[in-house]
């Protein structure tokens, strides 16, 4: 694996504002979908993101697509400043960062044959028309696993994983360099969940893709992932790379959420780390660490004071109080609540 | 509640300022000049007269000038004299909207009359005979106009049973049975679609509230069949009765216009009709803003008495 | 899809009324037997007469031709207004629900406060002003239904424009030009098919009841709606003068509904009422 950083998201901010009831009423508040998320991407890896529905990995997505406009931040996308482009600057890099979608009931028009589907990429951009466009979109459907002559077919003739496949197809039809997979799988059936992310492998080692892997399903990121953030909230609370994180989670919204996993063991018996309550409103989060309402092991510093990302090994950041330097913690490698894996 | 009310009540002056607005603005911006239209090709050319009616019309002064002259005139209710009989206008519409309001609350009550029976029978003989008669009037009457359906009414009762008078108007207090005769043709035919759509309302909704657990519970209980239907279940469905009649406003309004020319009845639409035949322009304008401000304010009891029958709304 | 057409019976039915009234109307002019503004002070208000199947009016005239050259004003008016109500409309509301913000509020505004009154008044308040006439119509009942449109066009451009197809499109880099021409249009197209049936029927309806009250087609050139206007006087002396054209309308918007609910079936099975 190279180590160039392909994608770089600083300080990204994405807030909502909520509508107000009337011209009278006060000014609603917002919903803090995307609050101070900074990460990077390295060229040829596969960036897994998790978290619960409804903590802004969705909005995330859409705003390095700039799908959503960001309110403040920055991403740098292969030594571009991405936000700052518009025009036909940002028509060129779009290009490169393509995305398969979650629904595939929903993500192919259901007005449109196949052939178009797949060619809509080469006429916005210009690349192919007539008998060379056909004849990528044909080679394009032969290389995710599908029949060329299923060009003038609808979509509605096609089963979940073949739609996923189409979407696949689209993606890769302008030779992108990253493609965010935003819960690509999660809507199929597990063993086309299998064929799928397969298929994602084959075609990253062929074509040097690079992946942001959205998912709320943490085994099938870890099935894929390089490296993993966890997000909560808005937040990441957590980066490191794949077998790093499953090892020795560092944070408790980490822990909670693997020990979640079920195990294919009855016999196994592990510990089940429950959060209390439910997930505080996006509207009104905490102040302090975000998790501070739930966390097991609350402090009253949590409630105070945001965490800062440290690094509690090589690759491996987190933001908690319990692995600051003004606690003991940071010095002991074992975790205050161990999780045995199997 | 009584934000809501204010709110609805400020939107009630906004939607008829722009009323006022656009009756305004269309004066000011209809091909032609309006002073030489009104005098007819002979007079037009008369550059005097012409001038004396620019006068007489208010276009001779500066445009916003007129328009603030033009706004503080409504809101004292004053149009003007009509250009024909030197009449206030304010005087006509006083002497021909209650003649409206009656025919419009004659066929309210009628529609309602003949429609909420109708709808508990459809609802309860599911299927039967006047369920089935139902559907398919009401499929008529959507596709017949309301002044075929007046004239089908006209031949039958007037000229082939020779009950009723087919047209026009005597006041109540000089002769009450002939007034009453006169009016039941026009607010029948007017009832007519409405009763239709109100008789198909009561129906799905008897039929939604029937099939409820509360009725249910209540037939449980050992409730006679009779007061299960009157007291509870035609209690929750009179809401959407309600309803029907608020929405379909538009459409009686729309009808009393046709109706009042095919009978004759010498109400506000038949005014309008008048005015605008003889090019009256501030009669036009006074019946316009009258109609619409009234429109506007029946809108708002509707949405009000919505408001407290329907506490969910609230 | 053809298929489904040719099964659906009130389709079928609709049709059949429609077709030949559509194709009287195209060839009217050269099937009149008489003249239908040619007066015959000798043959007033007769019932039917040798040459004259559905008899004559105050003026003599003849009802057939009258009738069938009725047919073109009301047609081309119904067809032409909704043509002007439906661009406008699907433009503007495909406008509000894509680009949303300020535009979507004025125009939203703007509809609502339109969409509140009644048609035929609106109709009345600009004919008041601006005078009757073919031309005037279209254009007075065009704007009239403009609403209807922008609203549906609107709620549909909002549902589909958040599907993830038009979001891989825009993430594509496509054009709006291309996003709400090509993706998003031909998917709330449905619906849109179905309210140009319902406000053919509207506007046929509305400008009938203009030309009945004398605002609408100046005569002497005929329209049913002032047919039956002008025969009200004369019931009693030639009651099928006021049938004839009451029938034909009647009729004429029987089959337009019918072809609107069964538009509707098959194109929208979801909003299938029981």
């Amino acid at each position: 694996m190279k180590n160039d950083v392909l994608l770089e998201v600083k300080h990204l901010k994405k807030h909502f504002p909520l509508k107000k009831k009337s011209i009278f009423s006060k000014p609603a508040g917002s919903v803090k979908a995307v609050d101070d998320v900074s990460f990077s991407v390295f060229e040829g890896e596969t960036f897994g993101l998790v978290g619960e529905s409804g903590c802004g990995k969705s909005t995330l997505s859409r705003l390095i697509t700039r799908l959503v406009k960001a309110d403040s931040g920055e991403i740098n996308f292969d030594g571009q400043d991405f936000l700052r482009l518009s025009g036909s600057d940002l028509r060129k890099e779009r290009k490169k960062i393509q995305m398969v979608f979650q629904k595939p009931y929903e993500s192919l028009n259901p007005r449109m044959t196949v052939g178009e589907i797949i060619g809509a990429p080469f006429e916005i951009h210009h690349v192919a028309k007539g008998a060379e466009k056909e004849k990528q979109v044909k080679n394009l459907l032969e290389m995710v696993g599908l029949s060329g002559q299923y060009v003038n077919r609808y979509p509605h003739e096609f089963s979940g994983g073949q739609r996923q496949r189409i979407g696949i197809a689209r993606a890769l039809a302008l030779n992108p360099k990253l493609i965010i997979c935003d819960e690509a799988v999660s809507a199929l059936d597990v063993s086309i969940q299998s064929q799928i992310l397969n298929l994602l492998n084959d075609l990253q080692k062929e074509f040097n893709l690079t992946y942001l892997f959205i998912s709320h399903d943490l085994s099938v990121v870890k099935h894929v992932s390089n490296r993993i953030a966890v997000m909560y909230l808005g937040r990441i609370v957590e980066i490191s790379d794949a077998s790093g994180l499953y090892a020795s989670p560092k944070h408790p919204y980490t822990q909670a959420l693997l020990s979640a996993i079920p195990v294919p063991n009855p016999d196994h018996k592990k510990e089940q780390i429950i959060l209390e309550g439910d997930v505080p409103s996006p509207v009104n989060p905490p102040t302090g660490c975000r998790l501070c309402t739930r966390c097991p092991y609350v402090m009253p510093i949590c409630k105070e004071i945001e965490p800062e990302f440290m690094n509690v090994s090589e690759g491996h950041t987190v933001a908690c109080h319990l692995y600051s330097s003004s606690n003991q913690l940071l010095n002991n490698d074992t975790l205050p609540l161990s999780i045995k894996t199997s | 509640m009584a934000r809501i009310l204010a709110v609805k009540i400020s939107t009630v002056f906004i939607q008829v300022l722009v009323v006022a607005t656009i009756v305004f603005s269309l004066v000011r911006i209809m091909p032609g000049d309006p002073a030489v239209l009104v005098l007819g090709t002979e007079r037009g050319a008369d550059p005097a007269a012409v001038k004396e009616m620019r006068h007489t019309l208010g276009l001779d002064q500066p445009v916003l000038t007129q328009y603030s002259n033009w706004i503080s005139d409504m809101a004292r209710f004053d149009f003007g004299k009509s250009l024909f009989d030197e009449m206030d206008v304010k005087t006509f519409i006083s002497q021909r909207l209650p003649k409206t309001i009656e025919l419009a609350i004659v066929a309210i009550l009628l529609a309602s009359l003949i429609g909420i029976p109708l709808g508990i029978i459809a609802a309860l003989k599911r299927g039967g005979l006047v369920d089935m008669a139902l559907s398919s009037i009401a499929a008529l009457g959507i596709s017949f106009p309301v002044y075929v359906v007046g004239t089908f009414l006209i031949l039958f009762f007037s000229f082939k049973l020779f009950l009723l008078p087919a047209s026009g108007y005597v006041d109540f207090a000089e002769d009450p049975i002939n007034h009453i005769k006169r009016i039941i043709l026009p607010a029948l035919t007017l009832a007519f679609g409405l009763a239709a759509t109100i008789a198909r309302m009561t129906r799905s909704s008897m039929l939604e509230v029937l099939n409820k657990d509360f009725i249910q519970t209540l037939r449980a209980k050992g409730l006679s069949e009779k007061s299960v239907i009157f007291k509870h279940a035609f209690r929750n469905s009179i809401i959407s009765v309600i309803t029907v009649i608020g929405l379909e406003l538009g459409g009686l309004i729309g009808g009393t216009v046709l109706i009042e020319y095919l009978f004759n009845w010498p109400g506000m639409s038949s005014l309008l009709v008048n005015s605008i035949a003889d090019r009256d322009y501030p009669l036009i304008q006074g019946c316009i803003i009258t109609i619409a401000t009234c429109y506007i304010f029946v809108n708002l009891v509707v949405d009000i008495l919505y408001g407290i029958m329907d506490p969910r709304t609230r | 899809m053809l298929k489904k057409f040719l099964k659906n019976k009130t389709f079928i039915i609709s049709f059949v009324i429609l077709l030949p009234m559509v194709v009287v109307a195209i060839i009217g002019p050269w099937i009149i037997p008489h003249d239908p503004l040619e007066i015959h002070s000798d043959k007033v208000l007769q019932q039917s007469l040798p040459g004259y199947p559905l008899g004559t009016d105050e003026f003599g005239r003849d009802i057939l031709s009258r009738l069938i050259l009725g047919i073109r004003p009301t047609l081309i008016v119904a067809l032409g207004a909704t043509f002007i109500a439906f661009t406008c409309g699907s433009i503007l509301g495909m406008s509000a629900g894509y680009f949303r913000g300020i535009l979507e509020k004025t125009i939203m505004r703007i509809v609502d406060i339109v969409l509140c009154f009644p048609p035929i008044l609106l109709a009345l308040m600009v004919v008041g002003f601006w005078g009757a006439g073919i031309n005037n119509l279209m254009i007075i009942i065009g704007i009239v239904y403009i609403p209807r449109f922008a609203r549906l066009a609107y709620s549909s451009t909002i549902q589909v424009k958040g599907l993830e197809y038009v979001q891989s499109e825009l993430s594509l880099g496509a054009s709006h030009l291309r996003v709400v021409g090509k993706i998003i249009f031909p998917n709330i197209l449905s619906p849109l098919i179905i309210q140009i049936s319902l406000t053919i029927a509207a506007a046929i309806l509305l400008e009938s009841g203009l030309s009945f009250l004398g605002l609408g087609v100046i005569p002497p050139e005929p329209s049913w709606g002032q047919m039956i206007g002008q025969s009200r006087g004369y019931i009693s002396s030639n009651p099928m003068y006021v049938l004839w054209p009451s029938l034909f309308l009647g009729l004429t918007m029987l089959a337009i509904n019918l072809m609107g609910d069964s538009l509707r079936d098959i194109l929208d099975p979801k909003l299938k009422t029981k």
